[in-house]
């Protein structure tokens, strides 16, 4: 995957750390795993595939929450929509080596943009759950946990790419096809 | 990054507050609305990339005290939220240890936009 194997030549520039290395990613990729398993065990639960769902402490909560008007407002249960969500995480956060941040930038981007909003929305729909409903949903809260849980992580390898396009266009390269990793790194630059 | 963990634990006894004292309405709203909005503000600032966070956790934390002295909650809750709002102020001021270096951090982005000249 990579030839310098993690060392120090690896960090962007100015960095104490190298953000794309696996130690940093596979703890996203796993929460982002168990997010997903999560979100398909409710969503089977909303699609009536299973009858009944697992609810520890909240006794009817769980039912109410994922029977409600809000949890049906698209025309697939909002649970399916998390599991792809946390599924795209998953996929995204494992494509590259551990230089994804200077030869990826858009698969990083794109990282970055499927956690963020993931965890916005659960955030929002954690709040929903007692305003609008009066009950809560353990395994939603677990799932929101997931997903905020997700986003520092994946901001510092956000940052790290974003400085990077910035740099090389201010080097006079081509924005477009840095985002691309289409241009040539310049190993000199450390 | 305690400091920050432990608002994310005051934010969660504000969630839960209205369950364990025992009150609805508007009170109990504004505990189900900040309540998580601090979990998770505490939880993200808790990470040295994102640890300017923590100001955001000053306005919730003054709408909380604010609110105990408008909203009435049974004495409990007030407590709770009372006591939880001042550690949410107070865990803001707490930077705690950054040990990492970013290269520039996430202000690099506008400081090198405006000097804009390549290095």
């Amino acid at each position: 995957m990579n030839e310098t194997g993690g060392d120090v030549k690896a960090n962007p520039p100015g960095w104490s750390k190298n953000p794309s290395q696996w130690g940093e990613r596979i703890p996203i990729v796993v929460l982002s795993l168990i997010g997903t398993a999560i979100a398909t065990y409710l969503a089977l639960y909303q699609l009536d595939v299973i009858e009944d769902v697992w609810e520890p402490f909240f006794g009817p909560g769980s039912r109410t929450i994922l029977n409600s008007k809000v949890s049906h407002i698209l025309p697939i249960p909002d649970a399916a929509l998390g599991a792809f969500g946390y599924l795209l995480d998953a996929v995204t956060g494992m494509i590259g080596g551990e230089e994804r941040w200077r030869r990826m930038p858009w698969i990083v981007v794109i990282f970055g943009l499927a956690v963020g909003p993931l965890g916005a929305v659960s955030i929002l729909l954690v709040i929903l759950q007692p305003v609008m409903f009066d009950a809560f949903c353990t395994l939603c809260l677990g799932s929101a946990l997931i997903s905020v849980l997700m986003i520092a992580p994946a901001m510092d390898e956000f940052l790290a790419s974003l400085q990077h396009v910035q740099r090389e266009k201010q080097r006079g390269r081509s924005l477009w096809r840095t985002f691309w990793g289409l241009e040539p790194t310049v190993e000199a630059d450390r | 990054m305690i400091a920050h963990l432990v608002a994310a634990a005051a934010g969660l006894s504000v969630m839960a507050a209205p369950s364990l004292a025992g009150y609805s309405g508007t009170a109990a709203d504004i505990d189900h609305v900040v309540g998580p909005l601090a979990v998770s503000v505490g939880i993200i600032a808790a990470s040295q990339i994102l640890r300017a966070f923590r100001w955001i956790n000053v306005p919730l934390g003054l709408v909380l005290i604010a609110s105990t002295l408008i909203t009435p909650r049974p004495t409990t809750g007030t407590i709770i939220v009372a006591v939880a709002g001042a550690a949410l102020v107070a865990t803001a001021f707490v930077r705690g240890r950054v040990d990492v270096a970013f290269g520039g951090g996430w202000a690099s982005l506008w400081r090198n936009r405006r000097s804009g000249s390549p290095r």
